[in-house]
């Protein structure tokens, strides 16, 4: 039987090709993602760095864990979607082949078993290079961390041999998987089929593409609901899954939904392009080819909504932060200093108020299920006496006036979470100390925090301070500023700026942050998806070149058939587009009404710039791949090609 | 080989009267057990009442070990006789017989035992698989059926269809002649029962078309094959022992022991 499977090899080496860099890509990425997260897991932190430091390092490598913990969900997320659909594309395109052995004596099960074995054979064979090719994702995964910051340099991606199993396993499961519903289907084809020139295409929507699009839709739609129910924060967490889960619905549902909106695409298309003689025919192929659609189109929807959709509402978060700054702040200029320059400040004439602050890192326990981790959260040290009249807060509970030492004023979110109420005790681990606090104030829930506020007396020595300095009029702000600076004390850190640059910068850096983030959650799944939406345009061309051949034959030129098909692709990756954009808006609708709502005010941020950039990304390589594999596929001069077949 | 009698009619005689009676040949005078039997076999496409009736109520025996042609214009019905002579399609009504096996409602492993052991075919478009050299396309049916073929086997067919030499060849590097013979040798290489052919000399010219006939008449005669051919060509026709004729969906007419000029007249008087 393998035989068969062999000497197809020969003949339709791309499909085979295009199989095997799938669960190559995938098998990587979930091995590196898997590999890393466990690095990170159990990673040795250096012994005799300062209490402070030793928190920040666990903190960083906890959030190396959850996020590699994204990236081996999304990654696994995507694998089997992208191997899935090109399993069933390849298997599609040996329709007439598989009903030829059915007409010989087939069975069902054989024809079933052959499918299946080709997967293991071609999962099996995909792990192997999935296997180097993590090797070295591992290391750039690695890299990545240590360039976000979320690790210390020096960390390293250690081998462990039973990733192998774990590898195998995943690489020849997600093959098997992705190839059995096509070879069930395939047993079902009929050996009349054979005998139809044209074989009527395969039902593309099956019983299981409907089950699960409809349960998608309908989980997608309830947790939309729900999160404009929760509100705040827990939306913002939702929003994300909300992406994913409207993901899976229109890829289940895509065979029903491309041709749709192909068509609308291809109608809008004729209004505005002059009239075509080519027309016809594209809108016939992408009628009659539903299989090779929704095998474009899915990828295409893939990258957009998961790069567009995630980073956007990374986006609004950032541009939730900054607005939240504006409304908070309440000030002209923002002096850094790490001496004591609070008396000098208020003595400069024209300065109404000043405010001294600094940053804090406290550790504080959480219980996470069973276990408690040591957190390390971001607090400021205040003053309570000017902070209110700089910072436009909000007491839930408590009077931030009592802050004295050995008192804390929380958020209610993390007041909430140390299960205390004003006047109780809590404890936080200061220097690596615990201290136990009168908790005096609880703030409302803010995006950027800070979630503690304690005396200036517990700032860290050393630490720079921040001061806000409101002037009696806004217009003489320039005057002080340059007054200010004119001090110039012999201080590497003292530096002044208006209140908007410093926002701006504050936001600036949040929004890298955040980019880097959704570049190392997505970025990789996203190149998959590029990648996977090539392979889908060189199967779907190498399965054409009969037809080709025939609409040669029957008066196009090649010129004619490269452009419709270039044409058809197009159109296709349009739709892909389209869905892509409907997801990634709905995501980024989604955590837009979440932050508007956490902020109180609208807040906007539409990822239009990455959005055109993503969407001329795959356009530009839908054209490149769809000319060159149909310039390819044209290459012949069509009777040698219409006639080796029969 | 007695020709008369190669035509019979099922051994029960069926008790529906037959609205047709001056179209339904005469039944000949039984011999033997037949190959394939059709009972009131009709095929309708589309909706019962509005539909196409491609078979319209059919009935016909065919002995084993005799070499039918089938004829009659273009939509008449003759591909959907053979496909569900050999249970490539399910009739709307009525009972196929192949082989002694009914097959109008058996289940996907029967008919796949049935194309393994009983039934072979051959079309017009060759059908072979392109990536599998002529030696392998022969083999598969045996492979099929979970034996493993001895290359002298295979050897030994595509001898006799005289491409001894062409064993290695895939099928685009062949003639169009020599794929329909390679298919030949793939129906012949499980000796089935009985063989369908459509059209097979359709795609070819009349010297390569003699060498295929020659095949399928020596099957019939020196293996005791029965063989069902559709043809639109009355030389081909009367190679055969008779030849049906077929006109929207019904049998027509039949002519036992036929010669090209008779065939050829009685084709032109139905595509009037
Ligand atoms: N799958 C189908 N769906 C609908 N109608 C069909 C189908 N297959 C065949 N028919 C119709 O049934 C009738 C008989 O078709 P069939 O293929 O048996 O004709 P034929 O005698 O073999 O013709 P030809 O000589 O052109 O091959 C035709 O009218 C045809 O249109
Ligand atoms: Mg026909």
């Amino acid at each position: 039987m393998f035989a068969l499977s062999l000497t197809t090899l020969r003949d339709r080496w791309t499909l085979f090709v295009g199989a095997i860099v799938t669960v190559t890509i995938g098998v990587a990425l979930v091995q590196a993602s898997l590999l890393t997260l466990i690095a990170a897991a159990t990673a040795d932190i250096a012994a005799g760095l300062p209490p402070t430091e030793d928190l920040l390092v666990r903190n960083g490598y906890e959030s190396a864990i959850s996020m590699m913990g994204m990236i081996l969900f999304i990654s696994g997320f995507v694998a089997m979607f992208i191997v899935g659909s090109t399993f069933a594309f390849t298997v599609a395109q040996r329709r007439r082949d598989l009903a030829l052995l059915r007409l010989v004596g087939a069975s069902r099960r054989q024809v079933q078993r052959l499918l299946v074995g080709e997967a293991v054979l071609l999962g099996a064979v995909g792990t192997g290079f999935g296997v180097a090719l993590g090797f070295w994702v591992a290391g750039l995964e690695a890299d990545l961390l240590i360039d976000f910051g979320f690790v210390p340099a020096g960390f390293t991606v250690a081998w462990r041999s039973w990733i192998l199993a774990v590898s195998a396993g995943v690489g020849i499961g997600i093959a098997v998987a992705g190839s059995l519903g096509a070879a069930r289907r395939a047993g079902q084809v009929r050996p009349l089929a054979a005998l139809r020139a044209t074989a009527k295409a395969e039902r593309v929507m099956t019983f299981w593409r409907w089950i699960i699009g409809i349960i998608a839709t309908a989980g997608a739609i309830a947790m939309m609901i729900i999160s404009s129910a929760v509100g705040n924060e827990g939306a913002l967490a939702l929003s994300t899954s909300v992406c994913l889960v409207w993901i899976v619905a229109l890829a289940a549902l895509s065979p029903v939904i491309v041709p749709v909106v192909g068509g609308l695409v291809g109608l809008v298309s004729r209004l505005i392009l002059p009239y075509s003689r080519l027309g016809e025919l594209i809108h016939a192929n992408l009628r009659d080819g539903v299989r090779r659609s929704s095998s474009t189109a899915t990828p295409v929807m893939l990258l957009i909504g998961l790069l567009v959709g995630l980073s956007g509402a990374m986006d609004v978060m950032a541009a939730g932060s900054a607005t939240e700054m504006e409304l908070t702040l309440d000030g002209d200029l923002m002096v850094t200093a790490t001496g004591d320059l609070g008396d000098e400040l208020a003595a400069i004439p024209g300065v109404k108020t000043v405010s001294e602050e600094a940053s804090v890192i406290v550790g504080v326990d959480e219980e996470r299920g069973e276990s408690q981790t040591n957190v390390a959260v971001l607090g400021v040290a205040i003053d309570p006496l000017t902070y209110p009249q700089t910072h436009r807060i909000t007491e839930v509970e408590g009077d931030i006036a009592r802050l004295d030492d050995g008192a804390v004023v929380l958020s209610r979110g993390l007041a909430s979470t140390l299960g205390s109420d004003v006047d109780e005790m809590v404890t936080l681990q200061m220097q690596g100390v615990d201290q136990n606090l009168l908790l005096v104030a609880t703030l409302r829930d803010t995006l950027a925090g800070p979630e503690v506020l304690l005396p200036l007396s517990d700032a860290a020595p050393g630490e720079p301070h921040r001061y806000i300095v409101q002037t009696a009029s806004p217009a003489a702000a320039g005057a002080v500023a340059a007054e200010i600076a004119a001090m110039s004390p012999a201080d590497p850190d003292f530096d002044v700026v208006t209140m908007d640059e410093w926002i701006d910068a504050a936001g600036d850096a949040e929004e890298r942050t955040s980019r880097n983030i959704i570049i190392a959650i997505v970025g990789l799944a996203a190149l998959y998806s590029a990648i996977a939406v090539v392979n889908a345009v060189v199967i779907a061309a190498a399965g054409r070149r009969e037809e080709f051949a025939i609409a040669r034959l029957s008066g196009l030129s090649r010129a004619q058939v490269v452009r419709a098909a270039l044409w058809e692709s197009l159109t296709v990756t349009t739709a892909g587009v389209l869905l892509g954009g409907a997801v990634a808006a709905g995501t980024v609708l989604g955590a837009t009404a979440a932050v508007s709502e956490i902020v109180g005010r609208p807040v906007e941020a539409t990822p239009w710039s990455l959005f055109a950039l993503v969407t001329a990304t795959a356009t530009v390589l839908v054209i490149a791949t769809s000319l060159a594999t149909t310039l390819a596929a044209t290459r012949m001069p069509p009777v040698a090609v219409a006639g080796a077949r029969q | 080989m007695a020709l008369a009698n190669v035509f019979h009619q099922p051994e029960q005689p069926l008790d529906v009267p037959n609205p047709y009676p001056d179209t339904i040949p005469p039944p000949g005078p039984s011999s033997g057990p037949a190959a394939i039997e059709f009972h009131e076999v009709s095929r309708v496409y589309g909706k019962q009442s509005t539909g196409v009736a491609a078979l319209d109520n059919v009935t016909v025996g065919l002995a084993a070990g005799s070499f039918t042609a089938v004829m009659g214009p273009s939509g008449s019905g003759k591909s959907t006789f053979l496909h569900c002579a050999g249970g490539l399609e399910q009739p709307t009504s009525g009972r196929v017989i192949v082989a002694g096996n009914d097959i109008t409602e058996a289940s996907e492993a029967a008919l796949t035992r049935l194309r393994r052991a009983d039934v072979g075919f051959v079309f017009q478009n060759f059908n072979l698989i392109a990536s599998l050299s002529a030696e392998r396309n022969v083999a598969m049916p045996l492979q099929m059926a979970g034996r493993k073929p001895s290359r002298r086997e295979v050897r030994e067919v595509l001898t006799q269809v005289g491409l001894g030499d062409r064993m290695r060849h895939r099928p685009r590097e062949l003639s169009g002649g020599q794929q329909q013979r390679v298919a030949i040798a793939r129906a012949m290489v499980t000796k089935p029962t009985v063989l369908l052919a459509d059209e097979p000399t359709g795609a070819l010219d009349s010297k390569a078309a003699r060498i295929v006939l020659d095949m399928l008449r020596s099957m019939v005669e020196q293996r005791g094959q029965t063989i069902v051919m559709v043809t639109h060509d009355p030389t081909a026709a009367a190679r055969a022992d008779q030849v049906l004729f077929l006109s929207d969906g019904r049998i027509v007419d039949r002519i036992d022991d036929p010669s090209a000029r008779v065939v050829a007249d009685r084709l032109a008087r139905l595509e009037e």
